[in-house]
Formats: structure tokens, C-alpha cells, sequence
């Protein structure tokens, strides 16, 4: 029977780290995620890792494969070149243990950019708040986020720079302001204009490179950008 | 968790962007280092036109000629430098951003391009000289 | 041990929970909330619903024909009156969610778009693209991160304490670091979702198995229609993934493998949009009429759903299940078939409450999938699950933090919490008979699906309830080798395969005693529908030998009983 070769980087709880190489039948499993189920229920049962709806939509799976950001659930077998395929936890993330890593910095980060629509009349829910199709697809796009952090793991800021408030963020903080139903985009422009928000991105596109749901995180930034450059625009010229 | 800047050196699978990104970084750090060489070459004129005049001379013309091949490096990395800068000023004030790959490439031949002119005068400066 | 006091306690970060959870923190900021779930509340299930949810928002539409339209679903075991006062709640939540930011699919109008689904006699289903799910779930984790409440991610609960008939405590295992925290509500809200893993084939995420019901059970508060299992016809081999009924609604095909349409058969009316208890078994019967395909993916059989004459309608309005067939068969919706088999898809049971959230026990509510109301009957309507988890899980978080106002914490019964607290360091960690858990697991999934599935009948339940017995026994002498007390996974499998089990004895129980044929429920040995002795909620409350099973008249206000066909 074909076998493949599963490197999987280990770190136990107290931080201890090794590699462990495990041997998967190829007809038994046909993505990561089956894979690491196979060593899990069969190999060896104290493999750690997360993972829920193995669909590519709860953001669970996030891991490092083959040296890149992928979710484990939507990697199909048939798509690794070659017998091995190294596992490793997502980069610029702490480790909790093997594969499961600590998202509440990036939830918090998340939710520092005001993260929904702000409305001066809010409470009053009697009808809906027209929007048509052309304002629907502003910001559509930015709102696919599953926040499964590998957009965080694929930036180089992000790993010299914890603090950065990082591509998934500052897209919603775009999706919100892209948004007509919105009326905080003052709120968050002052956020993302932050020493820890925008200037920090060059630009190098990765997390969009990265992103397994399309999202353009370094388009949304670039956004924010423009954005900021005409209000102090606006403002120079209120001021004359 | 943090990679620190060594990070930016592993270009293995990565995008254009990224490559874009890393390059312009560490370009960037050239040219600060040049200021400071510059600077310095300078700060020889306090000590008079002769001593100066003798620095640059031994530079362009011998026996440290061989400088003259970073002359060539840096004004490379100034020309990328400045064509990404370029780009990303653009990119940034939303100009082009749906085909900021494209212009990359488009300004980096623009570089490419005023590359070879200065090379041809810096050519004929020192042949003609 | 660590212990901690929330006002309002919400157990489950789904649809039902966090609507909840938000509901509670409005209706009285001085309460406080927390919500406790064993993932971080978008890695709920509820992201995964597709298709759309209906809402009386059309002026041509009426209350009347929603309510009908779910009653007929339900095969006439829905609570009518719960029905009634149901449907109207829905709207107010569509709206609500629209001013959070939710991306309802719009007309060039501006207003918010609505689409047939199954079963519907009015083009009802308010969707988000083929997302709805997702972007109602991104929609309410986003507005609780307005408020002060407090997330409790990845504590998994192992037990629900009562004292003197009124909760107690929650003892949970924080899974960051194998700490036993014991939570105390005033009000305890049950959101924990279905127990659809128990089957092998589901379009549930790994993580639906029965937690909440199985907690609320063992203490003491009764299931309703835990029998009533719901197969989505569209389950995409050989993943199980769902393929959302909307590809249907819209237009598409299900063809046997000769490439003929043959829910005309079935259903002469509404083909392949009739009710999916309906089209689940219509194609489990062509599959046994040997005109499914079989050979790609294994030993299933299996049908085709195909697309390909309404491909321009795919990229606008069914995203999600066009990328699904490429990324995970590398399928082209466009211009290729789709392989799908019947999967597990909903559970209609749960705990026995009411339209207003209330269960047995004073002080402890329940919503969302969890609970059963009873709205769905034997079988729900597609489409009228998220407008559950929205509508109730609001009445659910009011009613929670309403009482929570006007009660006090009770003492905590340390006995019985040290206990709980023993029973999981000293007898679950510790067991020590060489049985693998997942082996269990997966041995009561492939009963469950060989004998508890679409079509039940007498000898195979019967097997059923031996395998059950057989697999309990087992169940005594599992080893967890992960001694571990950091992201202890085996552990949380282990009181997982627990709950499940006692569930999947419930369920085959109350299938084996339901000796007729409604909605999702299916005897091959009693193929019609009893209405003099059936038309009744299965009531199952724990005992130490067992469930015992009584049962309770449905309630019916206007709509009698006749015979349902689409």
C-alpha cells in the first residue's frame, strides 16, 4: 500500500519541541486534516491540533504545510508534490501545544478596529437599510474573512513586529467602512492611522497571496490608505 | 513567534510582492550606509581641497578603481529603490492598486532603463577622462 | 479547581448562543454575560449553514402560509400555536441583523432579496449568497465584540449540577490548560447545538455530538423527539459536505446515473424542491432500484446533482458549493455533475422547551438546535433553522437575563462537584482496559448509519440497541494514553463518545417505539403515517436503566392533519 510521510512539529506543554515522522496509508485519507485524524485515532493519541467543520469555513485548521500557510481541512492529498509533507503550528503565533496555537491576540486585534457597523439610529431595527447591489459588492469580498489567522502567519511584518495590527484587522476595518450601512469610518480611520496600523505595511501582497478565501487584505490597506490621505486632504483645505 | 528581520531574507515560495518587499528593505539599508560613506568622503573637504581631491582620484582613476564597482551596485539599488517607492506611493494613494504587479514590473523596467543611461555617461565620463 | 459567577451563563458560541448572549447584555447592561463553548464561537457549526433562512418580509406573503408551509413540513408534529407565535418573531431578526452589518443578498431595489427553497409555497428564504451562515455568525460575533461579554473559548463542559430542581453549576475542563472550573449562572441557557456526528456520513463539523443534549439529559431535564433525524438529500461524496438545498431552489437536477430526472416520481408537484425527508428518500430508493452510480468514491452509491443549465446563476448566488466541488473533488460545477448521497443534517429533538426558551427546570433555558420546541416536528423545513437560532435565541437571552435580575446565586453543592471533578481525573483519565475511543466512536457511527437511518425498520433497531449495549460496555474500558493536561483532545473525545452513546440509545429507542411513519422518521414495516396513536411528542427522561419514554399530545390550533404530498 502507498504510504505517505507526515513530519509533524511537535511542542509539548511545556514547550519541549521535536519532529515526529508518521507513515499514512494514501487510500485512507484525502486532505491534511483526514490525515492528522488517521494518526490521531490510529498512530498516536496524543497529537494535538484544532479543527471543526472540515469545510473551509469555520477557520479552525489553520497550519503551516509544506512550509505555508494552508488549512488542513482544504489541502487535498492529491495536491502535495511528493511523499513527505512537513506540519508545523502557524508562524508568529505562541504555541500552545503541537499544532494549536493562541489566536486571542489576533481576536483582540480584531476586535480593536470596531469591527461593526456603528449608526447613530441604532435600536431601531423596523425595516432594512437599502443598499444596492453595486454598494453590496464594495465590501462583500472583505467580509469572507474566516479569521483563521494565516493571512498573520503569511506577513513578514507580523514577524518582526507583534504589535502590528495585521492584514485580517485592517480588511474589516475596510469591510465596515466600505460599507453604507455604515457611519464609524472616522472611529476606525483614527485606529488603523495608529502607529501600529497601516504605516506598518509594505506592501509585500503575501496575505493575499495566503488567503484561502480570496479576501485582498493588502487591497483593503491600501484602501484605508487613500482614504486617510484624502481626509487630510479635506482637512488642509478646511483649514484655509 | 518573532522572526525578526532574518525573516525577510526566505524568499522560498513567495510572491512577487514579497520579493518586491524584502528587496526594498534591504536596498533601502544600502543606501542608508552609503549616506554615511558619502558623508564621510565629504567630510574630507574640511581637511582641504588637496587631500579631497587626492581621496577621489584614487578612487575613479586608481589604485582603489575597483570602488568603481559598487558605484555601479549602488546606483542599482537606488534605481530599484526608488522605482518601488515609486510604485508603492502610487499604490498607496490608490492609484493602480488592481495591478500593482504589473507595475512593478513596468517601473522596475523604467529603473532598468535610466540604469543603462547612467551607466553609458558614467562610461564616457571616465573613458573620456 | 477554579470557579466563576456569570449572571446569565450561555453554554455554545453558535447562532443561538451568541444572539443569546447579545439579547441578554441589551436588555440589561448591569447583568453580566458570559459564554462558555468548548471552540471559539466562528468556529461554531453554525458558520456552515448555507442556503438561506425564510422571513415573512414580503407583503404578498402572510404569517398563515409560513406557519402552514412549516406545519406541513413537519408532518403535523410541530406545536402549531409555537408555530404561530414563531414565524412572527423572524422578521424583526432579519432586519436587526441587516442594521449589524449582515451582506443579505439585495434586489437592484436595494431591498433585501429572497429565494425559493424546499417546500416553501412562497419564495421566502432570505439568504447571503449560499454563506448565510457565515455571514449571520460573522454578523453577531462582531456585534457581541461591542459589548462587555465575556467569552469563555475552549472550556468543554462535562456536566450540568442541579440542586433542589434549580441549576447549580457547570463543571467544564478549560482545555488551555486542563484547569476544572466549575461556572455558575442565576440563568443557564442551553445552545449547544445538535448531535449529528453520530452518524458517519453528516454535513456536520466534527464537532456537533450531542454535548448539550446529553448534558441536560443525564441531569435530569427530559429530550423530545430525539428519533427524528434529518438526512439532507445533497451530502457531497465522499466528504459529506453539504451541498445547500438552494442549487435545487434554484433550478438544479437530480438525475440517477443514467442521467434521468426522476424526482417527478416522488414528488409530481415540486420535484426536486419537495420537503428533504421527501427527496431523501426518493433517492435512497432509486439507489436500492440499483439506478445509482457507484465506483469513484468508494463503496457509496450515489446520485448527481447537476448545475450545468443554470451555471450563470452559480458565481452570484451559489459561491460556496461551486468552490466546495472544485477545491474538495475538483469538480467544475459548470460543466460536470456532482456526486451526492442523503446525509445526516439536522437533529429535530432535543430538550423539551417551549416557544418561550423554558425547559423543565426553572432558570435554565434553551435554544437553537439544541432545544425542541417543538417547531420542526419530524421534519424541518430547509431554511427554517437559522431564523430559530435568531428569533428564539433572542427570546432565550431576554427571558435568561429577566430572571437572572430577580434570583440570587446558589450555593455551590461541592459534593457533587468534586465528584464530577473525581469522576474526570480519577476514573475517565485513569481507565484502563486497552479499548481506543475513536474505535468506539466510529464503531457507533457505522451502526448508526447501517440501522438508525433513513429507512428504520423492527430487526436492525433492535440490533441497534444491542450494538449500543455492546459499545457502553466497551465504553467502560477505554485508556486515554494522552495523560496530557494542556489541549487534552482524547479526554474531550472520550466524554464525547459518552454523550453520544447515551444519545444513539435514545434515538434508536424512540425510533423502535414510534411504529409508524412520519416526516423524517421512516418503518419500513409501518410505511404510513398513525395519527390516532402517533401524533404525539416522544418524551424521553433519564434513568439509572435506561431512558423511559412517555409521550404528550402535539398541540394543533387551526391546521388538522391530512395527507401531506409535494
Amino acid at each position: 500500500m502507498e504510504e505517505m510521510v507526515f513530519e509533524i512539529k511537535r511542542t509539548d506543554e511545556n514547550g519541549n519541541m521535536k519532529t515526529q515522522s508518521y507513515n499514512v496509508p494514501k487510500d485512507k485519507v484525502s486532505t491534511v486534516l483526514e490525515a492528522l485524524l488517521y494518526i490521531k485515532e490510529n498512530l498516536d493519541h496524543s497529537l494535538s491540533f484544532r479543527y471543526s467543520c472540515r469545510m473551509e469555513i469555520c477557520g479552525s485548521c489553520a497550519m503551516e504545510i509544506n512550509g505555508k500557510p494552508h488549512m488542513a481541512c482544504s489541502t487535498t492529498t492529491d495536491s502535495l508534490k511528493g511523499q513527505k509533507v512537513t506540519v508545523a503550528p502557524l508562524k508568529h503565533f505562541k504555541v500552545i501545544r503541537d499544532l494549536a496555537v493562541d489566536i486571542d491576540g489576533f481576536l483582540e486585534k480584531y476586535r480593536a478596529v470596531k469591527p461593526y457597523v456603528i449608526r447613530d439610529d441604532d435600536g431601531k431595527y423596523d425595516s432594512e437599510i437599502l443598499q444596492t447591489p453595486e454598494q453590496f459588492h464594495e465590501y462583500l469580498d472583505y467580509s469572507l474573512c474566516i479569521k483563521c489567522g494565516i493571512c498573520m502567519a503569511a506577513c513578514p511584518i507580523e514577524g518582526s513586529d507583534p504589535n502590528y495590527l495585521g492584514p485580517a484587522p485592517l480588511a474589516a476595518a475596510w469591510r465596515y467602512i466600505a460599507d453604507n450601512r455604515d457611519q464609524g469610518k472616522k472611529y476606525r480611520l483614527e485606529i488603523v492611522s495608529g502607529e501600529e496600523g497601516t504605516s506598518r505595511c509594505h506592501f509585500a501582497g503575501e496575505c493575499t497571496e495566503a488567503c484561502p478565501k480570496g479576501v485582498d487584505p493588502s487591497f483593503a490597506i491600501q484602501k484605508l490608505r487613500s482614504s486617510m490621505v484624502g481626509l487630510e486632504f479635506q482637512r488642509l483645505f478646511r483649514r484655509r | 513567534m518573532n522572526e525578526g528581520p532574518l525573516g525577510w531574507a526566505k524568499f522560498y515560495r513567495k510572491g512577487v510582492g514579497y520579493f518586491a518587499f524584502a528587496m526594498h528593505r534591504l536596498s533601502g539599508l544600502v543606501i542608508v550606509f552609503y549616506l554615511y560613506l558619502h558623508l564621510f568622503v565629504l567630510s574630507h573637504l574640511l581637511s582641504g581641497a588637496a587631500t579631497y581631491n587626492s581621496l577621489v582620484t584614487s578612487i575613479t582613476y586608481g589604485p582603489y578603481d575597483s570602488f568603481l564597482v559598487l558605484d555601479v551596485l549602488l546606483a542599482l539599488v537606488i534605481f530599484y529603490h526608488g522605482a518601488n517607492g515609486t510604485r508603492l506611493a502610487l499604490n498607496e494613494m490608490g492609484i493602480g492598486l488592481k495591478n500593482h504587479k504589473v507595475m512593478f514590473y513596468f517601473f522596475e523596467s523604467i529603473a532598468v532603463v535610466i540604469l543603462g543611461v547612467f551607466l553609458y555617461y558614467a562610461y564616457m565620463f571616465i573613458g573620456a577622462a | 479547581m477554579e470557579k466563576i459567577r456569570e449572571d446569565v451563563l450561555i453554554l455554545g458560541g453558535g447562532m443561538a448562543g451568541l444572539r443569546a448572549a447579545i439579547a441578554a447584555a441589551e436588555y440589561n447592561p448591569g447583568v453580566s454575560v458570559g459564554l462558555v463553548s468548548k471552540l471559539y464561537p466562528l468556529r461554531s457549526h453554525s458558520v456552515s449553514a448555507e442556503g438561506g433562512t425564510s422571513a415573512v418580509l414580503n407583503p404578498k406573503d402572510s404569517f398563515d402560509l409560513h406557519a402552514f408551509d412549516t406545519i406541513k413540513g413537519s408532518d403535523y408534529l410541530g406545536d402549531q400555536d409555537a408555530i404561530e407565535e414563531f414565524v412572527r418573531l423572524v422578521p424583526e431578526q432579519i432586519y436587526t441583523t441587516d442594521h449589524w452589518g449582515c451582506p443579505w443578498s439585495r434586489n437592484p431595489d436595494g431591498t433585501i432579496s429572497q429565494r425559493d427553497f424546499g417546500a416553501l409555497s412562497f419564495p421566502r428564504a432570505t439568504f447571503a449568497a449560499d454563506k448565510t451562515g457565515f455571514h449571520v455568525m460573522q454578523t453577531l460575533f462582531s456585534r457581541a465584540l461591542k459589548y462587555d461579554i465575556h467569552f469563555y473559548n475552549e472550556y468543554f463542559a462535562t456536566k450540568l449540577i442541579l440542586a433542589d430542581g434549580k441549576p447549580n453549576a457547570v463543571t467544564t475542563i478549560n482545555l488551555r490548560n486542563g484547569e476544572f472550573t466549575v461556572f455558575q449562572g442565576k440563568s443557564i441557557i442551553f445552545a449547544m447545538g445538535g448531535a449529528g456526528r453520530l452518524y458517519q456520513f453528516a454535513t456536520y463539523a466534527h464537532s456537533v455530538t450531542g454535548d448539550g443534549d446529553a448534558i441536560a439529559y443525564r441531569a435530569g431535564i427530559p429530550l423530545k423527539d430525539m428519533e427524528f433525524i434529518q438526512f439532507h438529500p445533497t451530502g457531497l461524496v465522499p466528504s459529506g459536505i453539504l451541498i445547500t438545498e438552494a442549487a435545487r431552489a434554484e433550478g438544479g437536477y437530480l438525475l440517477d446515473k443514467d442521467g434521468k430526472r426522476f424526482m417527478g416520481t416522488y414528488a409530481p408537484h415540486k420535484f426536486e424542491t419537495a420537503s428533504r425527508d421527501v427527496v431523501s428518500r426518493a433517492i435512497m430508493w432509486e439507489i436500492e432500484a440499483g439506478r445509482g452510480a457507484k465506483g469513484e468514491y468508494g463503496d457509496m452509491d450515489y446520485v448527481f446533482l447537476d448545475l450545468r443549465h443554470i451555471a450563470d446563476k452559480l458565481d452570484e448566488r451559489l459561491p460556496m458549493i461551486t468552490d466546495i466541488a472544485k477545491k474538495f473533488n475538483g469538480i467544475d460545477a459548470h460543466n460536470e455533475l456532482i456526486p451526492v448521497h442523503p446525509a445526516t443534517h439536522y437533529t429535530m429533538g432535543g430538550i423539551d422547551s417551549n416557544v418561550k426558551t423554558t425547559t423543565s427546570i426553572p432558570g435554565i433555558y434553551a435554544a437553537g438546535e439544541n432545544a425542541c420546541v417543538s417547531i420542526h416536528g419530524a421534519n424541518r423545513l430547509g431554511s427554517n433553522s437559522t431564523n430559530e437560532c435568531l428569533a428564539l435565541g433572542n427570546v432565550a437571552g431576554k427571558a435568561a437575563a429577566e430572571y437572572a435580575v430577580s434570583h440570587s446565586f446558589p450555593e455551590l453543592d461541592m459534593k457533587q462537584i468534586e465528584e464530577e471533578e473525581k469522576h474526570i481525573w480519577e476514573d475517565m483519565l485513569r481507565r484502563d482496559g486497552g479499548e481506543n475511543v475513536a474505535k468506539i466512536r466510529e464503531d457507533l457511527r457505522i451502526n448508526m448509519d447501517k440501522n438508525v437511518g433513513v429507512f428504520r425498520t423492527e430487526a436492525p433497531l433492535q440490533n441497534s440497541l444491542k450494538n449500543i449495549a455492546a459499545l457502553k460496555e466497551r465504553y467502560q474500558k477505554i485508556t486515554i494514553e494522552d495523560k496530557s493536561s494542556t489541549f487534552n483532545l482524547e479526554l474531550e473525545w472520550a466524554f464525547e463518545v459518552g454523550f453520544m452513546l447515551d444519545l444513539a440509545e435514545i434515538i434508536t429507542l424512540g425510533a423502535l417505539q414510534r411504529k409508524e411513519s412520519r416526516g423524517a422518521h421512516y418503518r419500513r414495516d409501518f410505511p404510513d403515517r398513525d395519527d390516532k396513536n402517533f401524533m404525539m411528542h416522544t418524551i424521553a427522561t433519564y434513568s439509572d436503566n435506561g431512558p423511559i419514554l412517555t409521550y404528550r399530545p402535539v398541540v394543533v390550533t387551526k391546521w388538522q392533519p391530512t395527507v401531506r404530498s409535494y
